[in-house]
């Protein structure tokens, strides 16, 4: 059974439909690809998940449990963790404070007995910015911040990750060594979702693609199946092609 | 039924001219997304205006209403936008409010310069006391004119926002902000334009209102209250949803006024209603949508260590134990108060600088510990202060429930809402301060030493400004603070990491109101006697907006902002004819000020930093290089 699984999902804002009944499933220790032109719903998808945003229509359903009526926060103690394309970091904290902050707050919803700052050592060092741990956050470049996020985000100890735009305004190493860390982070276990513009990344990366267009999921497969896909060429790849 | 009928065509009345108060209010914040608590202010003013022109100088009510209405106050509203509002876009909730708040400090401050406040005015209403028979009752053409005003607005506003091209492109960002500058339409016109409007919908309720009211500048401005709880039913947004509103609350309060007999600890209850019905509107909003943050951080003051803090509340109570020496008894209480205004102003740094939240009551706050120390704490025991402490926290608590899901405007439109409910029926009733007004507030006795002296008093708040200064370094340095600086930085984020904002928002408002409260019982004691009328919203606002301009996010500020305030209140007791310069200077300070959270105490101590020598042990590389422009175009063009 999916970790994840949405079923029919759909929203409108006003008269506009930004998603179309919408099916996706992810499973643990996989890394799933979501792609798709500007304003396909991408984002929209991942509000819905994270319970930013109320589904018109449809459930999303996480471990067989239907989250409708979940609050964000309630969400994310279930294992639900995500980035955003247009950061939140925390500026004014530091990238340990960062982490720290989301391990403190993990703490007082958990369970488990944990060391708040014991885990942010390791997730600085796991995301590799231990050589700006103390550097404020609205001191640093965009690629070390998708990084921060990563990371605040792994300190919730999630078991679903949803990652939007991972790549975007990273440099060709950062961009390296995210890939190789989503693999590491998935072979250990962790479902993650990707929304990505790189269409090479995501290639590179995922085992399982949905791609959507107008709000609507026009192909799902393997990257072999979804690049064979015509729809998918016209939509996508056929415009995208050449700014990717 | 003779008699019905009567309550309800008052309640028609009142509500048209609310309607069109909160139809002002919902047209400039839905384009401009800036909330303008100043919205009552300006319809005082122009009411001011109006009453010079037609009562002043004589002038025929058409002319000086045209003037006033289609020349003075839409020019009056463009010109805000542009010089002030503009700047705004893209600040946070707390500095865009703190700002209006700086608007109405300082046009009451004008007010009450240009028109001396203690000369009793009247506006005569149009063709007063003449007016139609109806089932009756005698309807006056002025009732008669404010309803077909109501229904003039409504009708203009609903040709404008159909008919136009500017119309639809500012019904646009009512849905959507970002999609009306896609649209190629220009933001800053429509907001400019909106302004106006807002501006100009504002003098018509204040013209309509003064002769029913009074010509009073604080209850003309406090018009914004009614305002904005009937805009609470059109959720900030919907046009005809707020006439509902509006009209609701006029007949709500007429019928009050008609059937209940308003007498004893009722008394205050029809000011207290739009308060009242506030908070029931805002029971029935949906929760918001969490927005993403616009900021990527705020340019965060040094973090203070314990050390150098010690330091500082070492110095501060030497410099007041030397200096309380050199001082008449008289002048000890006068700078005393600055100590004592201070307190107050620090326990808002928990909650307006480091969470981002705007508490507009927080001498309300202080006037329930106040009362709790009079009450309870007698010959200064100490149960007074703890009294007070819970009185205040607990009262904090409810004041913000309602509003915690929705987002920061709607804590601080409660705030201020409250305040005034307070005032009205709490503070005036005779069970509270006495039937004289005034309670003995005792002086905290502290194991066994008395603090009963004027300069042993001022020492003592010296020392309880160091503690409540540790207090707060404590909360910033600590995890609490980690996470209220996360949560201003970015509540959405701070959601899906399981946070949940409304437990933490709540307890800051706790220990904030809490916190008044404790600095309110020793405020109490320095006077010795204290009453409702110390403790009223309109005195809640300077204490704000001092503490902005000496700095919200450091103790060092709340310092500043208490000296500043002591020493306005000593200049206006010296020259009472100033009492508006007060409020003019403190308007004028917050707008020029209010942008930077730092406020005077960045630049105090970045001078000393210059003069001083460099100490060694203190990196250079600390200081924040402006990257902030960077994160933030990144996440402009990232969209």
């Amino acid at each position: 059974m999916p970790l994840l699984q949405a079923e029919a999902v759909g929203v409108s804002f006003g008269g506009l439909r930004a998603l179309h009944d919408v099916e996706l499933a992810v499973e643990p220790g996989t890394v799933t690809g979501l792609i798709g032109p500007n304003g396909a719903g991408k984002t929209t998808m991942f509000n819905v998940i994270s319970g930013l945003i109320d589904p018109t229509n449809g459930r999303v359903r996480f471990e067989d449990r239907d989250m409708t009526g979940l609050e964000p926060h309630e969400r994310a103690r279930l294992g639900i963790a995500r980035t955003f394309q247009r950061l939140e970091v925390f500026g004014s904290l530091t990238a340990r404070e960062n982490i720290l902050v989301a391990a403190e707050i993990r703490q007082g919803w958990s369970k488990e007995k944990i060391d708040p700052r014991a885990i942010a050592g390791e997730i600085l060092e796991t995301v590799g910015i231990g050589h700006v741990a103390d550097q404020r956050a609205d001191t640093m470049s965009t690629g070390l911040l998708r990084l921060v996020e990563l990371g605040r985000a792994l300190a919730t100890a999630p078991r679903l990750m949803l990652l939007d735009e991972a790549s975007s305004g990273l440099t060709e190493s950062e961009t390296d060594f995210m890939a190789e860390l989503l693999k590491r982070l998935a072979a250990q276990g962790l479902a993650v979702l990707l929304v990505e513009h790189d269409i090479e990344f995501v290639m590179g990366l995922c085992s399982d693609i949905y791609v959507l267009d107008f709000g609507r999921l026009i192909a799902h497969g393997s990257p072999a199946e979804v690049q064979a896909n015509k729809e998918v060429q016209v939509a996508y790849l056929g415009q995208d092609g050449d700014a990717a | 039924m003779g008699e019905f009928l009567s309550f309800t065509i008052a309640g028609i009345v009142t509500g048209s001219v609310y309607s069109v108060a909160a139809t002002g209010l919902v047209v400039t914040y839905t384009t401009s997304g800036i909330f303008n608590i100043a919205h009552g202010g300006i319809g005082m003013l122009m009411a001011f205006l109006y009453w010079q022109l037609r009562v002043g100088w004589h002038w025929p009510a058409p002319l000086a209403m045209i003037l006033v209405v289609f020349v003075l106050a839409p020019l009056f509203g463009a010109g805000l936008e542009r010089g002030v509002i503009r700047g705004l876009r893209g600040a946070s909730v707390a500095t865009s409010l703190v700002i209006t708040v700086a608007i109405m400090v300082f046009l009451v401050g004008v007010a009450n310069i240009l028109w001396d406040p203690t000369v009793a005015r009247e506006l005569p209403g149009f063709f007063e006391p003449s007016g139609v028979q109806l089932g009756g009752i005698l309807v006056t053409w002025h009732e008669i004119i404010t309803v077909l005003a109501g229904g003039v607005v409504a009708a203009f506003l609903y040709a404008l926002l159909s008919r136009t091209r500017v119309g639809i492109a500012m019904r646009a960002v009512v849905d959507d902000r970002n999609l009306l500058a896609m649209n190629g339409a220009q933001p800053n016109r429509v907001s400019m334009l909106s302004w106006a409007i807002g501006a100009s919908l504002a003098s018509i309720a204040g013209i309509l209102l003064a002769p029913v009211l009074q010509m009073n500048v604080l209850i003309l401005t406090l018009l914004v209250v009614n305002a904005y709880a009937a805009a609470m039913v059109g959720r900030l947004s919907s046009l005809p949803m707020t006439f509902v509103g509006g009209f609701t609350l006029g007949l709500i309060e007429a019928y009050v006024i008609g059937y209940i007999n308003l007498s004893g600890p009722l008394l205050g209850l029809r000011e207290a209603l739009p308060t009242l019905f506030l908070f029931v509107a805002l029971l029935t909003l949906p929760e918001a949508r969490l927005r993403t943050a616009r900021l990527a951080g705020a340019v965060g003051p040094r973090l203070p260590t314990y050390r150098k803090a010690f330091a500082g509340f070492g110095v501060l109570i030497a410099v007041t134990v030397i200096v309380s020496g050199m001082l008449q008894p008289a002048d000890i209480s006068r700078t005393a108060l600055g100590l004592a205004y201070g307190l107050i102003m620090l326990s808002l740094i928990p909650l307006v600088g480091f969470a981002g939240q705007v508490s507009l009551c927080q001498m309300t706050f202080a006037g329930l510990g106040a009362f709790a120390m009079a009450r309870m704490g007698a010959d200064g025991n100490l149960i007074g202060i703890v009294a007070a402490l819970v009185l205040a926290g607990a009262v904090g608590a409810i004041v913000a429930l309602p509003s915690l899901r929705l987002q920061g405007l709607y804590l601080a439109l409660s705030t201020m809402a409250f305040a005034v409910l307070m005032d009205k029926m709490v503070f005036s009733n005779e069970h509270v301060f006495g039937n004289l007004g005034a309670l003995n507030i005792p002086r905290l006795d502290l194991l066994g030493v008395s603090f009963d002296g004027e300069r042993a008093y001022m020492i003592l708040l010296s020392i309880m400004f160091g503690v409540f200064g540790t207090i707060v370094i404590a909360i910033r340095r600590g995890r609490f603070g980690r996470r209220l600086a996360a949560m201003r930085d970015s509540q959405v984020a701070c959601a899906t990491l399981g946070l949940s904002l409304a437990r933490t928002k709540l307890t800051v408002f706790m220990i904030s109101a809490a916190m008044a409260g404790v600095a309110g019982a020793l405020y109490g004691g320095l006077a010795g006697s204290a009453g409702g009328v110390d403790f009223l919203m309109f005195q809640s606002l300077p204490v704000i907006l001092l503490a902005v301009v000496g700095g919200i996010t450091t103790v060092f500020g709340s310092l500043i902002g208490g000296v500043l305030y002591a020493l306005l209140l000593y200049m206006q007791s010296k020259f009472p004819a100033l009492n508006g310069l007060v409020f003019m200077i403190v308007g004028a300070g917050a707008l020029s000020l209010g942008r930077n959270p730092n406020g005077l105490s960045f630049f105090i101590t970045q001078q000393v930093r210059r003069v001083l020598p460099k100490e060694p042990a203190n990196p250079p590389a600390a200081a924040p290089p402006p990257i902030m422009e960077e994160v933030s175009g990144i996440a402009a063009t990232a969209g």
